[in-house]
């Protein structure tokens, strides 16, 4: 909300200036989040009057005019092309010297031969107000030579607040008055509101809705005068504040919401069919607003209506049907107390948001509706006249009512940690015009009905705090028994593997949890997705059940850089469309995901390049997993993002915990990504509490190592022969290394060879080539009957 | 003979001498002391002198073998230590070019400053506890006293699923999920993604927050700025200055929001909200509001990151652009 500084100041004795000012409103809660020097863009414009026209010789569209802009200096001459002109009329005067903005200097010169000495100016030159057209028509008591930007009060200053939600009461200059009032324990002065004697009795029945409305004011003004335009200060006021003028009583209407804080409407009474009712909407019901567009309402949609129609949303906008306009004579006002819900409700669900629906979601004082009616009355009956009849007031049970609420008096400084003295608490309070009443060990205080907000014993600590200053408050740090720790209980350890990938040259990305439907499926093989049903952006509508869309992308965004050669891993959730944890219906789960791109080495003298493969990734992932200190398997498997010929699953006994391997061809293809891009994913659960170590006997004895090769066809996997390796031996085989595969010349076409080494060694002895025999023996007879025979000298 | 033996003598002291390898001292050592070398041969003959004369001519002529030894030993350790130095020079490199280097990868500057602050709380007793980031309503709003409708609601545009669940809009449904499940006295750090309809300059539609929460019967607002103050200053490894200002969040009564001062000619920068918890959150767990009390605060782990690593651009955070990732190596 916007506050004009000189207004703010009509209402409260501040000695600060506006700086020191917003400091304090911001430390106070009221945020300033800027303030706008409204100085004038001019000087040297005086107040001056036209003595006479007359047409200029030589210009059909310019006429020649005496002004005065001193009773002791000669008049002078000035040309002017404005229609509006007319002898008498009293005018803002540019004399020689002045500038106007950046680039208007005004000298005197001559304008078809006839010599001028300034420029009589329009508003919109000197930056006050659109709307109206020619030079500006001030008011005949203006005073002749007085300097212009002081007759006009200009340069102020425009204090911008962010309100929080519960400061509806600060909606309004008399609000924000209040405040500094308290703050500064300075005078409040607020403007005498009487009420004003009516003319007559011409009224409309009014009939509530006791809920959403527990009060509604109404009164007839007849006879209003046409042709009047909002006072320049008026329109001002409204402009800083950020009001749009518009016409003199929807104007005033606004004025006095900025300044009391009270929204009100104005309607048409001629348009008023019948007597007032508040009520919800018929189901499809519709309304125009003034805005022009059409709504069509619910059953939830709170309305004022006449006995035929709706005429407004209430609280929100009026309609257009009606609405007053420059024809209007009788006009019916409106102050009333809506339920803030009700408001809020049309407000979210009809998605317009207007000054009106702002104040009256955060709340409006329910003391205010009468007093606010009489005040625009008597500015209506200042600016446009017109014929006041008496109010209509109804209320019902539902209207709010005086709050009184105790609070311990040992409770302050007991939540605060402080030492504030009792007395010093009642000042407070009392300064924000709260009325404690010390009965014992607590006060009972009676709570203004403008602060709504508060209601408890702990609301009143903190505007006690408020007025205290924060910042008074120490630094202190108390005993505690709890002991801290860095996991959560029973979770992941996420930084172990974070460190591993890092320590092995993988950089970690973090990508949106929300991801592009199309490249999700396409990725996934799969469409069940957990769907938001109010996306940022169409590319970021569903919730990843996979980490490599993101990851991709990231590719993609780092290849367009150059960056070709990549290492990347991201530890994050996927969502799922299942049964969750915490009653929630959709289950969480952590994933790891690894990609590895292009070149597994730099371009260097000292060692030849090149690109990795699906062993460098599966090693990661082996070393990885190993960490668990579990037994995994890997598998040959399909994955609708990985090349079918380069793709395995990982198992963990019979579950299935990820997928390893090369981009499919075609993914790669339609992402223009360049190759090779090896991914791998896993879930979480994998690496659940890991197996404590525990120690094996060290073997003092040799290694016995024999190097065998064998031969078989070429669809034999390696991976099945190991298992018939390891399951023909115990456990004195250490280890085989496979460390020659070969195809060529040397076997037969459509077979290939292997070489491996076998390491033996006995925990408490030396082997003996004898037993060593055996054991290979064994391996090369169970090799044979799946296929793979011992290969030839 | 003894002209013989003298001859011999110089002449083989003269040839070690010139010798210039350790080849070529092997020949010299046979030539003169081998099985067939010229003082064996000339030991041999000493059978042919008179027997007087035979005992000194044999010392004589041992005296001259120990001295030839010697001087092939003394030429050869010169020799090979020649050859070391020769072999040395001959595999002199080039020091100065590129090694081999290992790759080494980096965290994300949030996962840094998530690991951080962990580190940090743990030390002063807090425990990390998580929640689901797909959330219902009531833990995310209502039991939050936040209401349906309430103005608050629209301080957080929120991302909905159609089954009216919600993308938490904070991380503070966590202090629910452990209030329920936990009684007092409780101390809680909760680091973790959440989610708001909001994508421009400052803001990206998915960051970081970190709670804190901290109850028991006599934790007091000035308690809170203890705590503050001491993880900032842990975390920012320096003194800093600290204010409060009053604000509001509706799970937080008295709210402020906290700016701090990252030495003496710094702006203020702010960097969290906190605030002692509102009673209706205690009583919507079950906990009695007027035996406990305690204080809760999130901050943006985002932002620190940011404020510590001098990231200048919050929408960069998630670019993982590798130029600005592999700043993050780890040391």
């Amino acid at each position: 909300m916007k506050v004009s500084f000189k207004w703010l100041k009509e209402w409260v004795n501040t000695k600060q200036d506006v700086n020191s000012l917003c400091d304090q409103l911001t430390f106070a809660g009221l945020e300033v989040d800027g303030v706008e020097d409204q100085s004038p863009n001019f000087t040297k414009v005086v107040v001056g009057q036209v003595k006479s026209k007359e047409q200029h010789p030589d210009a059909d569209r310019l006429i020649v005019c005496q002004i005065v802009t001193d009773p002791n200096e000669p008049e002078k001459t000035i040309v002017c092309g404005a229609k509006n002109v007319y002898e008498g009329m009293v005018v803002p005067v540019a004399v020689p010297g002045a500038r106007i903005g950046d680039k208007i200097k005004i000298k005197k010169s001559k304008l078809r031969g006839v010599p001028s000495e300034g420029m009589l100016c329009a508003a919109e030159e000197l930056g006050l107000g659109s709307g109206t057209k020619g030079i500006m028509d001030l008011p005949k008591d203006a005073p002749l030579g007085a300097d212009f930007a002081e007759y006009m009060q200009l340069g102020d200053m425009v204090i911008d607040l962010d309100l929080t939600p519960n400061r509806g009461d600060c909606f309004s200059i008399q609000g924000v008055a209040r405040e500094v009032a308290a703050l500064e324990g300075s005078d409040f002065t607020p403007v005498v509101i009487k009420k004003v004697a009516s003319v007559g009795s011409e009224t409309r029945n009014i009939t509530l809705k006791e809920d959403a409305c527990s009060k509604y004011c109404g009164r007839i003004i007849k006879n209003i005068k046409a042709g009047v335009s909002t006072p320049l200060w008026m329109q001002q006021r409204l402009e800083q504040c950020g009001v749009q003028p518009k016409s003199p009583v929807v104007d005033i209407t606004n004025y006095v919401m900025l300044e009391l804080g009270q929204p009100l409407h104005a309607f048409d009474l001629s348009k008023i069919e019948g007597d007032i009712q508040v009520r919800f909407a018929n189901s499809s019901e519709k309304i125009e607003l003034l805005d022009e567009s059409e709504i069509t309402l619910d059953e939830k949609s709170l309305v004022i209506a006449d006995d035929k129609k709706a005429l407004a949303l209430a609280g929100v906008m009026g309609g257009a049907n009606s609405a007053i306009n420059d024809d209007t004579t009788d006009i019916f006002l409106e102050s009333a107390f809506f339920n803030p819900e009700s408001i809020a409700r049309t407000s979210q669900a009809f998605k317009i948001i207007t000054d009106s629906s702002q104040r009256f979601e955060r709340g409006v004082d329910w003391q205010l509706a009468d007093k606010a009616i009489e005040r625009a009355t008597e500015l209506i009956l200042e600016i446009v006249g017109g014929e006041p009849q008496e109010v209509n007031i109804a209320s019902s049970d539902a209207l709010p009512s005086p709050v009184k609420v105790t609070l311990a008096k040992g409770k302050v400084n007991k939540l605060l940690g402080l030492d504030i003295p009792s007395e010093k608490c009642e000042e407070y309070l009392t300064r924000l015009q709260m009325q404690p009443k010390s009965t014992g060990g607590s006060w009972e205080v009676g709570v203004p009905s403008f602060r709504f907000d508060v209601t408890r014993g702990v609301d009143l600590i903190e505007e006690i705090a408020r007025l205290h200053g924060f910042n008074e408050i120490p630094a202190s740090m108390p005993e505690s028994s709890v002991t801290g720790s860095l996991d959560d209980k029973g979770a992941v350890d996420f930084d172990k593997i974070r460190n591993f990938l890092a320590t092995n040259g993988f950089n970690e990305a973090i990508n949106y949890s929300f991801t592009d439907p199309v490249l999700l499926e396409k990725i996934t093989g799969n469409s069940d997705f957990v769907k938001l049903s109010n996306p940022v952006t169409n590319d970021m509508s569903v919730m990843r059940t996979s980490l490599l869309p993101g990851l991709l992308t990231s590719i993609q965004r780092n290849q367009a850089r150059q960056q070709d050669d990549l290492r990347l891993f991201e530890i994050g959730k996927c969502y799922f469309n299942e049964e969750g944890s915490e009653n929630i219906p959709y289950f969480e789960q952590y994933k790891v995901a690894i990609a590895f791109t292009q070149k597994y080495n730099p371009d260097s003298w000292g060692e030849p390049v090149r690109e990795v493969d699906f062993y460098d990734l599966k090693g990661m992932v082996e070393s990885l997993i190993g960490l668990s200190r579990k037994e995994f398997r890997f598998e040959v498997a399909e994955h609708a993002a990985l090349h079918p010929g380069k793709s395995a699953a990982v198992y963990l006994k019979d579950e299935l915990v990820g997928f390893l391997g090369e981009i499919h061809p075609k993914l790669a293809r339609d992402l223009s990504i360049q190759g090779p891009v090896l991914l791998a994913e896993l879930t979480w659960d994998l690496f659940k509490a890991s197996r404590r170590p525990k120690m094996e006997d060290i073997s003092k004895y040799p290694v016995i190592k024999r190097d065998l090769a064998f031969v078989s066809d070429l669809d034999v996997e390696y991976g099945v022969l190991q298992d018939a390796m390891v399951r023909a031996s115990s456990k004195l085989l250490k280890s085989i290394e496979l460390f020659d595969i070969y195809q060529g010349d040397k076997v037969e076409k459509g077979k290939k060879s292997f070489a491996v080494r076998l390491c033996f060694q006995h925990p408490n002895k030396t082997l003996v080539d004898t037993e060593v025999n055996q054991m290979v023996d064994a391996i090369i007879e169970h090799l044979q009957s799946h296929g793979a025979t011992l290969r030839g000298p | 003979m003894k002209e013989k033996l003298d001859g011999i003598h110089k002449e083989s002291l003269a040839e070690i001498q010139r010798a210039d390898s350790v080849n070529v001292l092997d020949q010299l050592r046979v030539k003169y002391l081998g099985k067939k070398g010229e003082l064996t041969t000339l030991l041999k003959q000493i059978g042919k002198l008179p027997p007087e004369e035979r005992r000194q001519t044999g010392q004589l002529i041992n005296e001259v073998k120990q001295k030839v030894s010697s001087a092939i030993d003394l030429k050869n350790s010169e020799l090979v230590e020649l050859e070391l130095q020769a072999r040395i020079e001959q595999e002199k490199i080039d020091v100065t070019l590129p090694g081999r280097k290992a790759r080494v990868g980096s965290i994300h500057p949030v996962n840094l400053v998530a690991q951080s602050l962990k580190k940090i709380f743990a030390g002063m007793g807090f425990v990390v506890e998580t929640g689901p980031e797909i959330e219902d309503d009531y833990h995310n709003f209502e039991a939050l006293n936040i209401p349906k409708f309430h103005p608050a609601r629209s301080m957080q545009d929120t991302l909905y699923l159609d089954s009216g669940h919600v993308l938490r809009t904070h991380t503070s449904n966590v202090q629910i999920r452990t209030m329920e499940k936990q009684k007092p006295p409780l101390k809680i750090i909760a680091p973790g993604k959440v989610y708001r309809h909001d994508m421009d300059a400052t803001h990206t539609p998915m960051f970081n927050q970190l709670e804190g929460l901290w109850v028991d019967e006599s934790v007091t607002f000035s308690d809170l700025r203890g705590v503050l103050q001491d993880f900032l200053e842990k975390f920012f490894e320096t003194q800093i200055e600290l204010r409060f200002r009053a604000s509001f969040f509706p799970f937080t009564e008295p709210s402020a929001e906290v700016d701090i001062k990252l030495g003496k000619n710094s702006d203020w920068l702010e960097v969290l909200g906190c605030g002692m918890i509102d009673p209706n959150v205690l009583e919507s767990v079950g906990i009695d509001s007027d035996k406990y009390q305690g204080f809760a605060f999130g901050i943006g782990m985002d932002r620190l990151a940011m404020l510590k690593y001098g990231i200048n651009d919050l929408r960069i955070m998630f670019e993982n652009d590798v130029a600005l990732l592999e700043q993050f190596r780890q040391g």
